[in-house]
């Protein structure tokens, strides 16, 4: 029966989308920030692995389909960008300046960070280029002669909770300038802060997806001469 | 079919942009040539925005959907880097509000100077 069932490619795609679907529903109803629909989605499909036994390579069989389309949708914020073309024109260069401000804040305040919590040399090198999209990180991780496994981990913890965390500070704050929340989410948050700057307002997706290409082009300049 | 027409040009330019990281000699990645490629061919009309549009709007308005298999593996790693994990997410806290935080000031701070010289 588990076999069956639970083997088939088509499990990892079924339980990822209804996964998505009730965290979505979920999360319309509540309109927590807490209640973000990716972290509601991956609890839910986490809770039904272990309820039914069911590992993270066996899940991945169908999972992996999903997950190959990490690159052709990030890609496609370009049609965001094009549509608010204009408004992202305009602002240039804060968006630039923020951008970059927040990377070298990113890499400064992980070394300061770790130089106190004393972390060892190698997990160090592996979490500096954390806020940046993963295929660039992991890339930097290597040259830098870090651990992969280190930095993709950081880069999802990084996107997940800028998710859920930085729309709570926005809130807080009382940030009511999209164009500074685009920039934020998108430093901070790679591609996975994009998606939920896209929720927020399309002016944040369009910023977001710059602001991650800026900070992932700017952080690549500023760690092949570390 | 219509559908099936866009999905095969999002997929034939994302080929072209993993294609192109090949010859590139620093880490760009796929997606970013992708996104660059995606805006140059929409804004130069080579790709009109109706030959992708319908596709490319539910891609992107689902995307966050495609990260649960990543961050399912936060769990799976969290056994693997026990003894530092709880290390590794304060120091992810802290630094992600510190970038958010100056990422957004900042962007504030210089549209504030850029508007004054305006006037």
């Amino acid at each position: 029966m588990k076999e069956a069932i639970l083997l088939s490619p088509i499990f990892g795609v079924l339980l990822t989308i209804l996964s998505f679907v009730i965290a979505t529903t979920i999360s319309r109803r509540l309109r927590w920030a807490i209640a973000n629909p990716l972290l509601m989605a991956t609890l839910i499909s986490l809770g039904v692995m272990q309820l039914l036994g069911v590992s993270y390579s066996e899940y991945m069989i169908g999972g992996e389909f999903l997950n190959m389309f990490i690159g052709p949708s990030t890609a496609l914020l370009g049609m965001n960008i094009y549509h608010q073309r204009k408004i992202l024109g305009e602002n240039f260069i804060p968006i630039f300046a923020g951008s970059i401000g927040g990377s070298i804040c990113s890499i400064g305040s992980t070394y300061i960070l770790c130089q106190l919590f004393d972390i060892s040399n190698l997990t160090l090198l592996s979490m500096l280029p954390k806020s940046v999209t993963t295929a660039i990180a992991m890339d930097l991780s290597t040259i830098l002669g870090g651990d992969r496994s280190i930095t993709a981990l950081c880069v999802i913890m990084c996107g997940i909770f800028g998710a859920v965390l930085n729309p709570i500070l926005v809130k807080i704050l009382n940030i009511k300038n999209p164009i500074a929340t685009g920039v934020g989410m998108g430093t901070t948050s790679h591609a996975i802060g994009s998606a939920r700057a896209l929720e927020m307002g399309k002016i944040e997706g369009a910023v977001s997806s710059v602001s991650m290409c800026v900070a992932g082009i700017f952080t690549v300049f500023i760690l092949a001469f570390w | 079919m219509k559908i099936l027409k866009q999905i095969s040009i999002i997929l034939t330019v994302y080929i072209i942009s993993d294609m192109i990281v090949k010859y590139i000699p620093f880490g760009i990645p796929a997606s970013v040539i992708g996104l660059l490629s995606f805006l140059l061919l929409l804004k130069s009309g080579i790709i009109k925005e109706s030959a992708i549009s319908e596709s490319a709007t539910f891609i992107t308005k689902n995307m966050a959907m495609f990260f649960i298999p990543v961050c399912l593996k936060i769990f799976e790693d969290f056994i693997i880097f026990k003894d530092q994990f709880l290390s590794i997410l304060i120091i992810v806290l802290i630094t992600l509000i510190i970038t958010f935080l100056s990422s957004t000031y900042i962007t504030i701070l210089v549209q504030r100077i850029i508007d004054r010289k305006k006037i």
